[in-house]
């Protein structure tokens, strides 16, 4: 059991928090939550992946000059573009979830469509 | 929300359902069947070699030493390096996925005025002028040294917009999404003439054009420093229109 399987272990338990999250809660404010879960599992297993045993940060300074043994920078570069994709997508659906609030009065999903609440079409949007 | 019968034994199932899913991922990863698993290529063997030796253009077997001149990219941050060199091209199309969000939010939010406003304390209101000059000076140095520490224009944008949002939430300002609008045009054309300019100076677009000084030094980057300055400017104002678009309120309703 190394460093590594611990990330694992973590990305594992925050990935299946998040699908669980997103597949059972009705409130959409916990929705965009579990999604958020989720993508800092994925991003924790991407950098775990790049990781190698006795190995620095992808940094070259004094002391680590004239090496390779650096940890692998590509998943790293990779996670950066991640971060800034679940920041856009998580700043519309809030958003998204303030204008449904407006609209329905509510914040779960059961009452996308039927139910008591009543919206004027042109409302939707603004 | 009522928690029904039907909804406890739909959690139910999912979890069994997702149990099942763990176990068939974790044989997966146990398994021993033929084949190269990711995590035992040696690093020679990797794409990242190329990143890390700053050979991709010419392999040789040099290795990144710190003061040096004479390498592909003077960057001495290996993922800097990569995102805004190797893959500047990837960093601009990010660049725009922040800007669309940023347009969808502003889109979302449009004909809305801050009416909503209750006083902040004496406190809050003496205290966030010192802490806003921390941040800003956190933020700027973080988007200065992305080439040479962990850091860049991304993470030093969100930090300097976090110091806007404070102002936002402190102050009745009549926050000017304009002033955020024009920094962030001038960002995002930025980044395009840099690239056109390594188009017409250098070969492709987004190419390094300008001298590289030694491994650590401050100008050892060439176009990543300008890059990252202009990212910095460009997520910063878009991080704090889509803060100004947040505490917007209606007129008519308080949310």
């Amino acid at each position: 059991m190394t460093l590594q399987h611990l990330f694992f272990i973590n990305a594992a338990a925050l990935i299946f928090i998040g699908v669980f999250g997103i597949i059972t809660r009705k409130n959409i404010i916990k929705i965009l939550l579990a999604i958020n879960i989720l993508e800092t599992g994925v991003n924790l297993l991407l950098v775990a992946i790049g990781w190698r045993a006795g190995s620095f940060a992808p940094i070259v300074t004094r002391v680590h000059s004239d090496i390779v043994n650096f940890v692998d920078p590509l998943p790293q570069a990779m996670v950066l573009t991640a971060i800034v994709i679940a920041f856009g997508t998580t700043a519309v659906g809030l958003v998204v979830a303030i204008n449904y609030f407006r609209t329905h009065n509510s914040l779960e999903t059961t009452s996308f469509s039927g139910g008591s609440v009543k919206y004027d079409e042109d409302e939707v949007v603004s | 929300m009522r928690a029904n019968k039907n909804y406890v034994i739909f959690n139910i199932a999912v979890l069994i359902l997702m149990l099942v899913a763990t176990l068939y991922i974790y044989k997966a990863f146990n398994s021993k069947a033929p084949g190269r698993r990711i995590m035992s290529v040696p690093i020679e063997k990797r794409v990242s070699y190329r990143y890390i030796t700053k050979s991709v253009l010419n392999p040789t077997e040099r290795r990144v030493v710190f003061g040096e001149t004479g390498y592909e990219d003077g960057s001495a941050n290996l993922v800097t390096s990569i995102v805004v060199n190797y893959r500047a091209f990837d960093t601009l199309l990010e660049v725009i996925i922040l800007f669309t969000a940023t347009a969808g939010v502003l889109f979302l939010m449009r004909g809305r005025k801050r009416t909503g406003y209750s006083e902040a304390s004496l406190i809050v209101k003496t205290g966030i002028p010192i802490i806003n000059l921390f941040v800003a000076v956190t933020g700027i140095v973080i988007i200065l040294q992305g080439h040479l520490t962990p850091g860049g224009g991304f993470p030093g944008g969100a930090v300097v917009a976090s110091g806007f949002f404070l102002s936002f939430l402190a102050y009745k300002y009549k926050a000017n999404k304009t002033v955020f609008l024009i920094l962030e045009t001038i960002g995002g054309l930025g980044i395009i003439i840099v690239g056109l300019l390594g188009l017409f100076l250098k070969l492709s677009f987004l190419e390094n054009f300008m001298p590289l000084g030694p491994i650590g030094g401050f100008f050892s980057s060439g176009i990543v420093l300008i890059l990252y300055i202009l990212i910095g400017i460009k997520v910063s104002s878009e991080i704090s229109n889509i803060g100004i678009a947040f505490v917007s309120h209606d007129e008519k309703e308080g949310l």
